[in-house]
């Protein structure tokens, strides 16, 4: 059958967002990041931990070979694989490689809607492993002044943006909490900034602990982070009781070559009662090639 | 060799209150088997209460295995029960109100059977893709909820989609038919739409649908398996014939593929007293057939 390569055709291109990929001339100092781990970097969380990646995937269609979905799928696989989730934030996604990445996973169960509506375009997917987590409720709302608007843009942002929020609970501890998954906007800066205040709107009725993840095109220097901090948001990358990695940037442009000079735009933020243990930036690459042209970041966590 | 489940034939006409034979049963390819079902939500009071009726909706679903379930009414966490009691089926799913709020027309599938391609959602209002909206007198805010899958065993392709039209305002009711025609105007393959039409066969809505080539499944299926019982049940096991034929099942084919619609059959399973739903659930057995030396924009065997 050749399911796979119809769904391609029916699905068409990607809108084309993002910065461009930066060609890398940096190949030559390969393929150490593979063998810098046998195994994961965190793993498969333990007794009540619990295990976040935020994985900006770079949309399907955009990029010629080497850096095809077919030909980076495997290495997204093997990141996934290795580290086990308990929840996924994906960035860019389209539907059919979103289902991809949930074929892959085996046993987490997702919810996604495209950002311009049922599967059409980019997503800001949620995936949870369902042995460990029931959802209570979730939401979608578009970044802009009408977020019930599906497609709506309003802030300076000539691409659409959207958040995607689920309140799980735990069926290890009973407890539950919430997660949020965003993707900001590339240019507009004003686009960010009025995102990152409807993050801390939306959370701000919930009194359950709360991740708050994704691509936030920007970097910890800049006002967004500030809005976020200042709302109480603390960053794991930082405030981790063990750093797994240094703070390399989460862009890595196609570089292999993992440097704490490049922009570190994808975080995983938590409400201050959450305790972190470990947090670090997945620089998995196999043969000089990335899994994206972003690193994903992890964070193991424990709840209170 | 093309073969129709052996036990359906054994099925007595208009057979209820008996576990044992399915109406349809499950199906091997190129046959699809699809269910249409208004679960009724689960805010229900005794002696109708969701715990009470939900091993009956499990006991209907296992014994008929649908390829396909059309849902109406379903609350989030009541399809996710319904989704933990049956095994192997896939879904698309967002509430009327946004996110996991209210109820959906969600829709099921047997994912070993289908692959999904697409699929949207769409408020019956003026602005359809408002998350919530409500026009034209409607009761209740409604919706529908299409989704293209490909038979991964045949290679064939359909739309299906999910409809609950209003229950009070006539005009809401034939203005969602538009939006319906509108919408399924813009497929190239077969399209299957089913639902609850909240009125019967005698309706302008109807005569808008089957007016613009929807056929009725219980008109065109070479067999009838029950009586033209009302689908609306009024919570009495005993089923009638009478004017509320709500829940249909209709069909239009492409320019290239008919749908051969088999059997058809309203499932009354009750047990004692008690009814799973306010509803009974409307089952088709169809099959897509390509149609020899027509040629369409996309050429006979679809798009590869």
């Amino acid at each position: 059958m050749t399911t796979i390569l119809s769904r391609r055709n029916v699905l068409g291109a990607g809108l084309a967002v993002g910065a461009s990929a930066v060609a890398s001339g940096a190949l030559a100092g390969t393929a150490q990041a593979e063998e810098a781990f046998g195994g994961s970097l965190i793993g498969a969380a333990r007794g009540d931990q619990l295990h976040f990646i935020t994985f900006n995937l770079r949309y399907e269609g955009g990029d010629p070979a080497p850096r095809t979905w077919d030909e980076r799928r495997p290495l997204v696989k093997s990141v996934l694989r290795r580290e086990k989730p308990t929840v996924l934030f994906t960035q860019e996604g389209l539907y059919g490689q979103n289902q991809d990445v949930l074929e892959d996973l085996k046993d987490h169960d997702w919810i996604h809607l495209g950002r311009l509506g049922g599967s059409k375009s980019e997503a800001t997917a949620v995936f949870w492993e369902r042995k460990r987590l029931k959802v209570l409720e979730y939401d979608h709302l578009w970044l802009s002044d009408t977020p019930l608007l599906i497609g709506s843009k309003s802030w300076g942002n000539n691409v659409v943006r959207m958040l995607t929020w689920v309140r799980f609970q735990d069926l290890r501890t009973g407890g539950d909490f919430y997660v949020v998954n965003n993707h900001f906007d590339h240019q507009s800066e004003p686009s960010r900034q009025k995102g990152a205040q409807m993050n801390l709107d939306v959370i701000a009725a919930w009194t359950s602990p709360v991740i708050v993840a994704g691509d936030f095109n920007n970097t910890p220097d800049t006002p967004i982070y500030q809005i976020l901090t200042d709302g109480g948001l603390v960053d794991t990358m930082l405030a981790a009781e063990e750093p797994v990695t240094p703070v390399y940037g989460t862009w890595n442009g196609w570089n292999p070559v993992p440097t704490e000079e490049e922009r570190r735009i994808d975080w995983i933020l938590t409400t201050p009662e959450v305790r972190i243990l470990k947090a670090g930036v997945n620089t998995y690459a196999k043969d000089g090639r990335t899994p994206s042209d972003h690193w994903p970041a992890q964070a193991l966590v424990e709840l209170p | 060799m093309e073969k129709v489940n052996d036990a359906l034939i054994a099925a007595p006409e208009g057979s209820r209150n008996d576990g044992g034979h399915p109406l349809l049963g499950p199906v091997d390819p190129p046959f699809l088997h699809v269910m249409t079902y208004n679960l009724k939500s689960a805010s229900g009071s005794a002696p109708h209460s969701w715990w009470k009726r939900r091993p009956l909706v499990k006991a209907v679903l296992e014994n008929e295995l649908p390829s396909i379930i059309c849902t109406q009414e379903g609350r989030f966490r009541q399809l996710l029960e319904l989704r933990e009691d049956l095994d192997g089926y896939d879904w698309v799913h967002l509430g009327r109100g946004g996110g996991s709020r209210s109820e959906a027309t969600a829709i099921f599938w047997d994912s070993a059977r289908l692959l999904p391609l697409e699929y949207d959602h769409l408020w019956l209002s003026k602005r359809p893709n408002v998350i919530g909206s409500r026009s034209w007198g409607s009761g209740t805010v409604r919706m529908l909820t299409w989704v293209h899958l490909e038979d991964r065993a045949t290679g064939r392709r359909l739309y299906v989609v999910d409809n609950h039209f209003d229950h009070r305002s006539e005009k809401a009711r034939r203005k969602g038919a538009r939006i319906l025609l509108d919408t399924v105007d813009r497929f190239l393959d077969p399209v299957v739409v089913a639902g609850d039409f909240n009125c019967g066969p005698d309706s302008a809505t109807y005569r808008a649908l089957t007016g613009g080539g929807l056929e009725d499944a219980w008109e065109t299926a070479a067999e009838r398996v029950t009586p033209n019982w009302a689908t609306f049940n009024r919570w009495r096991a005993k089923p009638s014939e009478g004017p509320t034929r709500m829940d249909w099942i209709l069909a239009r084919p492409s320019d290239d593929c008919a749908v051969e619609i088999h059997r058809v059959g309203v499932n009354a399973y009750a047990e004692g007293d008690l009814t799973p739903s306010d509803h009974w659930p409307v089952q088709a057995l169809l099959r897509l057939v390509p149609r020899r030396g027509r040629t369409s924009h996309r050429g006979a065997s679809g798009s590869r």
